[in-house]
């Protein structure tokens, strides 16, 4: 590639002047680039094993980038896009809309039955994962650590309902609650069993209660190797000092985790909007009004070919979502950074 | 009363509460288990009857019979519908478990590999980018990807659901990160002396120095892809997976959906559920010791 310079003294401000430089320093660059020899003179720096690198990089990061660039940039650009469009069912196609489709969520919001509920029962999840669920990871993985009675098998029963799928759990659930909860009410005489599951006044009770059971373990492996991690001196100068296993874990254990805590509060935080409480595992589409939940409302919307008019909608509503959990989720995080810093160890 | 056996004393009482509790827990757990179990070996009637004693005759014909019988409906294009049996939901369980796995294992090995172990300009870039997905939350993507998905024509399509599983974000960069970081270059710089490339260094020297945490994340990925019966619902309806087949079974009317009732769906969970035990037991100190990383800091 020959790289003649253009004349100088020349007017480079037309257009053609104007590409002919462009031209030319195109090439410039890519000769100092790869390093070529021209007219026997070698005018890059780069030398051979670095072009091998570069090539090497491209190589490895063409793919994940390509993927990642299509289907988290481009999706949530396009996702956007979409809150501001009205799909046409009669073309098939999409057409700008303004406004319309917040418009739209304000007066399902305000008009649709199960939107109250779904306010409730998401705080009600939220609630429940943090109050209840939470301390309890920590605590059954303290347990485990202080290598208390039966704590290997402990250990392992509440790891068990992690890696089941939801399916597995809320069939065997659901199933004894149809099927075996009756026998028990039989074989003790205490006339007919509830039907827990599908009754409105105690379904949405029974699904917290099976969130409850099924996460009791929760992240014991994360907050088992956590403790784990944490330096056998400074649990042994504590213990010299006659410290308590009580005060080891208010003092010592809860403040050295406290920023896997965090993150974990974060996350519930971030999927606030998203939570579904394994509604559709037991229910499908036929969840009743009341077990309603904003994560539950939201799948269904956009589940087979009869969602794809509801896209636009769903998306204003995942877009005011965002707006709304992105600046709690960030101010909650720099929050947490400030009551607690982490600390190396 | 001295003070420190009041101290301790709360600590015993702690323990004693805490075992109760524990033991509560796993009675059920064990027992709803051993439930499903037995109540998968019974026969219809014997299950109507009994929903909660021991079989009264062992059934183990329902463990075969459910291959044949139980089996999910899909609508085909231009074929109209058709029915999937376990063979094939097993099949297709297994293609999108081990498709999503690899090509999401090695994506992003190769990313923090890169990240990690060389200078360039993207390099900090892309860690920064990473710890912003993870921190961002973004509610309803799933409208605008389902509708790209369309339009690319990677809607209902294994291989494309594979693919798209191939970005780099997430915590599993994150460790793999850090594991690199750890690694000594100098094991490269001999591979180079050897006439080694850059492709051979990384797949040759760098992976298998950390086969131990690739070989645990490439687990935990399985068993979440194995589990995922969500996928066939939202992306994928035609190459239903047998954890999408039990979740069709659970939600269908029992008497529409086989002849033998409850305790077939039951061995359609147990069925199920099996390989991931299987999984679990032959991995179960890399699943129980090796995940202490999880003190990395975000």
């Amino acid at each position: 590639m020959s790289r003649k310079e253009p004349k100088k003294g020349t007017d480079r401000s037309s257009l053609r002047e104007k590409v002919k430089w462009g031209i030319y320093d195109l090439k410039c660059a890519f000769h100092n680039k790869v390093g070529v020899r021209l007219h026997g003179k070698k005018t890059s720096t780069m030398t051979k094993a670095r072009v091998y690198e570069k090539l090497f990089l491209a190589a490895v990061l063409a793919f994940p980038l390509t993927i990642f660039c299509v289907f988290y940039i481009g999706v949530n650009i396009n996702s956007i896009f979409l809150a501001f469009k009205e799909y046409d069912s009669a073309t098939g196609k999409y057409f700008w809309s303004g406004f319309g489709n917040f418009k739209q969520f304000f007066e399902m919001m305000n008009s649709e039955a199960f939107m109250g509920y779904a306010w409730k029962n998401t705080f009600i999840l939220f609630a429940v994962n943090l109050i209840i669920n939470l301390p309890f990871h920590i605590i059954n993985a303290y347990y485990v650590y202080k290598k208390n009675p039966l704590s290997k098998t402990f250990r392992f029963l509440l790891f068990l309902p992690s890696i089941l799928s939801s399916v597995i759990t809320v069939t065997m659930f659901k199933y004894f609650m149809v099927y075996g909860l009756p026998g028990i009410y039989k074989l003790f005489k205490l006339g007919e069993a509830p039907n827990l599951i599908y009754d409105p006044s105690t379904g949405f009770a029974t699904i917290i209660g099976y969130s409850f059971w099924v996460n009791f373990g929760g992240s014991i492996i994360l907050f088992l190797g956590l403790m784990n991690r944490i330096p056998p001196d400074i649990l042994e100068a504590a213990s010299l000092d006659g410290i308590t296993p009580v005060k080891e874990f208010w003092h010592i254990i809860l403040p050295l985790i406290f920023p896997t805590i965090s993150i974990y509060i974060i996350n519930l935080l971030a999927g606030f909007f998203a939570q579904q409480g394994s509604l559709y595992t037991f229910y499908g589409t036929d969840a009743r009004n009341e077990f309603y939940t904003f994560g539950y409302y939201y799948y269904i919307q956009v589940l087979g070919e009869a969602g794809v008019p509801k896209y636009p909608v769903a998306s204003a509503a995942g877009l005011l979502f965002t707006v709304v959990t992105v600046p709690v989720t960030l101010f909650a995080r720099w929050g947490m950074n400030k009551l607690c810093p982490s600390v190396d160890y | 009363m001295t003070k420190s056996k009041v101290k301790n004393g709360k600590w015993g009482v702690f323990r004693i509460v805490m075992l109760l509790l524990l033991s509560v827990y796993s009675v059920t757990m064990i027992f709803l288990i051993a439930w499903v179990l037995l109540s998968s070996f019974k026969a219809k009637s014997d299950f109507n009857f009994y929903p909660l004693g021991f079989p009264k005759k062992f059934y183990f014909e329902n463990y075969v019979n459910i291959f044949r019988e139980l089996s999910v409906q899909v609508t085909v294009p231009g074929i109209g519908q058709r029915s999937i049996y376990f063979p094939e939901l097993f099949l297709y369980s297994l293609l999108y478990s081990v498709g999503c796995t690899a090509v999401s294992i090695i994506s992003k090995a190769m990313v923090a590999y890169a990240v990690a172990k060389y200078r360039f300009r993207l390099a900090p870039v892309l860690y920064t980018v990473n710890i912003i997905v993870m921190i961002v939350p973004i509610v309803g993507r799933l409208p605008s990807e389902l509708q790209l998905m369309r339009a690319i024509g990677f809607y209902d399509n294994l291989l494309a659901l594979c693919i798209m599983k191939g970005s780099f974000t997430g915590m599993d960069f994150m460790l793999l990160h850090a594991t690199f970081c750890t690694v000594s270059w100098e094991y490269a710089e001999a591979a180079k002396i050897d006439g080694a490339s850059h492709f051979t260094i990384m797949w040759s020297v760098m992976f298998p120095m950390v086969k131990q945490v690739i070989l645990i994340l490439a687990l935990t990925n399985f068993i979440t892809y194995w589990n995922d019966w969500n996928v066939n619902v939202t992306y994928m309806p035609s190459y239903p997976t047998a954890a999408y087949a039990l979740y069709t079974f659970q939600n269908s009317n029992i008497n529409s959906i086989s002849m033998g009732g409850v305790p077939y769906v039951l061995c359609a969970c147990t069925v199920v559920m099996l390989p991931i035990l299987v999984l679990f037991y032959v991995f179960r100190d890399h699943f129980m010791g090796e995940v202490s990383f999880g003190g990395l800091k975000g």
